[in-house]
């Protein structure tokens, strides 16, 4: 490791650690930073109610917004290496187009015929997460079986958008019928969300996100040769079908529960892992995995920080920010490296 | 005492009449002055309601709508009459509507209209409405159970033919001004229209006062008058009652969706109940007429040992809310039990009182709210549209 790459990753990792506590310093409500430090540290505040706004709402919230930063980037990272396309997302599979077609039956079509899923004994904020990952299973089904018959990683990519306009098509319709307050309900949770994870989702959103980062990082050898194309990875001896398998399931799962928990977030899948390549100037994925994880979970706190307008009572939607955040870094950075395609090896 | 006013009004058209005889200039140039176009002393003023205004000639009224929907700027003019001579001289004129009497039968578009036909005992004139099964009426369900009244399909998208195939004699519709297509067809298929405002009244007596809109079709303006009169008296005692509380305890309403709490601001139409009902609304101090988009800490913050949570959505038990977010159970509201939802009486396909009769009967309202903040002063009041989690 050179000492640029040191110093770079020191700073990244400097930067991480300030913006976490920023994070969860500042928000509507203000506190003192010495309050927040303690209640940090673990010592009781007088002021019960900062003492749960901290733990209860601040805390779980920048934790949801470093996991996803950094689930999104990699699982962006996974399908650009699989595709070797640039304009490769963690969506690309029709994932989130699953997810919300899970969701939109159960708030549109639940509310239309008049079955409510509390009834059945299941929370609010369980339902959309139970039936998004349903929704997201069933598309990762599918496409896991059309991966298996077909070989070329281009057809799959094809396959996978017209799954989405597809599922995107019958949301359409189910809107068409159904009554404005349900369509608010859905185009709620199409704005994303960071702070509707509590504790108690954090449970299960936590491990899976790290697990799977985790067991990806075990397939950097693999991505490497794959980005070398199809044919010199067979040539070391990569099974390549086992491979692909094993990406998009990864994929699927990180996109998958991060879609179920927080709803579709936009942008960052693509733009993280670009963001990265720019900065450190390399394709190797044994770098470029860390990074992705630190460069997500920093650009996520930055745009949470700025959808929570700090000192106003008022919030803005995560996805609207992630948005008009993600887009011009990415340009900017694309216009400064003048040689991008040479970084994105083929 | 009807028969009375009548007279009286027969008596003073008769003077208008004859004065009108006398000196007849036509003002006017673009249509023909009759004999019948004398304002005449108004049969109820219209004294809450901001959006809409009747003014009544000898031989038909004419009903102006103004800010149809949020922020538009235009006046909707009705002439309704069942004299011919009156509509062919307004015939032609494109900003006036012409509504001939008698009107035999009507479509409504939302539930907060059948309310008003029932009170006025015209609720057999209705024979189309979009999506029947969101209505709870017991009455009108039954009229629709015999095949009375036409499913028109869902409300943003009406099914046009089937309302063409009925062909009512009105229609009254509302806009939240993004419909505006679908009601210039009906517009252009000849079937007579108007727009109903009252969900854009900031005052509950405002949005109860929209009877008088309904019953001018019906020429029932007289008993509209005289039921407004009473739900406004009612509405008031309550208040008045009220009113004299100090100790107001502290309310706040609605739930988190995603990342935000949907909090009427402070002149919101329904905060005004909280306030005339003895309680203190948290953002009472807020400035804003519409839904404020706030965040759940800074909810937490403020309402965070409020004493009542009046209105939590979908949820209609302690479980429910629980489940939906862990955090609600930290407010001091769920920690008393002091949760109400307005859900006593709903229907299996959505039909819920509230938001059907609510805008009609807001003295009920008051009521229902003023025995949940002081129970010991209403202890004759049954709850009507709310009830109490568990």
């Amino acid at each position: 490791m050179s000492n640029r790459l040191t110093g770079i990753i020191l700073f990244l990792l400097g930067l991480l650690v300030i913006l976490t506590v920023l994070n969860i310093s500042l928000g509507s409500v203000y506190i003192p930073f010495q309050k927040i430090l303690a209640t940090l540290s673990g010592q009781s505040i007088e002021n019960e109610g900062w003492q749960n706004i901290i733990l209860q709402f601040r805390l779980p919230k920048a934790i949801t917004a470093i996991l996803v930063g950094s689930g999104l980037g990699i699982s962006g990272l996974l399908m650009q290496t699989l595709f070797r396309n640039p304009l490769a997302g963690p969506f690309v599979l029709g994932i989130s187009s699953g997810a919300s077609l899970g969701v939109a039956i159960a708030i549109l079509a639940g509310m239309t015929f008049g079955f409510s899923l509390t009834q059945m004994g299941i929370g609010g904020s369980w339902i959309l997460t139970i039936s998004a990952s349903l929704g997201a299973v069933l598309v990762l089904l599918i496409v896991i079986l059309v991966s298996l018959k077909v070989k070329d990683s281009m057809s799959l990519l094809i396959i996978g958008l017209m799954f989405g306009s597809a599922t995107s098509a019958i949301v359409t319709v189910l809107q068409f019928f159904s009554k404005a307050e349900s369509i608010q309900a859905y185009l709620v949770w199409t704005f994303g969300s960071l702070g509707g994870v509590t504790w108690q989702e954090l449970e299960v959103f936590l491990p899976i996100v790290l697990l799977t980062i985790f067991a990806s990082f075990m397939l950097s050898k693999k991505l490497n040769a794959l980005l070398l194309g199809d044919n010199y990875a067979r040539s070391m001896g990569l099974n390549i079908n086992n491979t692909r398998l094993l990406i998009i399931i990864s994929t699927a799962l990180l996109a998958g529960t991060i879609t179920a928990f927080c709803g579709p977030i936009a942008f960052i899948g693509i733009a993280i892992p670009h963001i990265t390549r720019l900065i450190f100037n390399t394709s190797n994925h044994k770098i470029l995995f860390p990074m992705v994880v630190l460069c997500g979970a920093i650009l996520m706190l930055i745009c949470d920080l700025i959808a929570q307008i700090p000192g106003r009572e008022y919030t803005l939607p995560i996805n609207a920010v992630t948005s008009v955040i993600g887009a011009p870094l990415v340009i900017w950075l694309v216009v400064r490296r003048k040689n991008f395609s040479k970084t994105f090896a083929k | 005492m009807t028969i009375l006013m009548k007279n009286l009004f027969a008596f003073g058209s008769l003077i208008f009449l004859l004065l009108n005889l006398s000196c007849s200039d036509n003002k006017k140039g673009d249509r023909i002055q009759t004999e019948g176009d004398i304002p005449i002393p108004a049969i109820t003023n219209i004294r809450y309601a901001k959006r809409f205004n009747i003014t009544y000639y000898n031989s038909y009224k004419k009903l102006t709508v103004n800010e149809p929907w949020s922020g538009s700027d235009d006046t909707l003019v009705y002439i309704i009459t069942g004299d011919e001579s009156i509509l062919e001289a307004y015939r032609g004129n494109d900003d006036i509507e012409l509504i001939r009497q008698p009107i035999k039968n009507i479509v409504c578009f939302s539930t907060t209209h059948l309310p008003f036909l029932e009170l006025i005992n015209e609720e057999g004139r209705l024979i189309g409405f979009p999506t029947i099964d969101y209505i709870y009426s017991e009455k009108i369900r039954n009229l629709a159970r015999d095949g009375k009244i036409q499913d028109l399909g869902p409300s943003n998208e009406i099914n046009f033919e089937a309302l063409l195939e009925l062909n009512p004699k009105l229609v009254m519709a509302f806009t939240m001004g993004n419909e505006l297509s679908m009601l210039r067809k009906i517009q252009l298929s000849g079937i007579p229209m108007v727009l109903n405002a009252d969900y854009l009244e900031d005052h509950p007596l405002g949005r109860a006062e929209w009877i008088k809109f309904m019953a001018a079709f019906f020429n029932k303006d007289l008993i509209a008058d005289s039921i407004f009169n009473e739900i406004e008296k009612s509405y008031l005692k309550t208040k008045t009652k009220m009113d004299d509380f100090d100790d107001r305890p502290g309310i706040f309403t609605g739930v988190v969706y995603g990342d935000t709490w949907f909090m009427p601001g402070g002149k919101h139409y329904g905060t005004r109940f909280f306030n005339d009902a003895g309680g203190h609304y948290l953002w009472s101090d807020n400035e804003s007429e519409n839904i404020l988009q706030l965040s759940f800490e800074s909810v937490y913050e403020k309402a965070g040992s409020a004493d009542f949570w009046i209105g939590t959505a979908t949820y209609n038990s302690l479980r429910e809310i629980e489940q939906a977010d862990v955090r609600y159970k930290d407010f001091k509201a769920f920690k008393a039990g002091n949760i109400y939802n307005y859900s006593a009486r709903v229907r299996d396909k959505g039909g819920n009182a509230y938001f059907e009769m609510g805008y009609a009967r807001p003295d009920i309202i008051l009521k229902d709210l003023a025995k949940i903040f002081h129970p010991d002063e209403m202890k004759d009041h049954q709850f009507y549209f709310y009830k109490k989690l568990y």
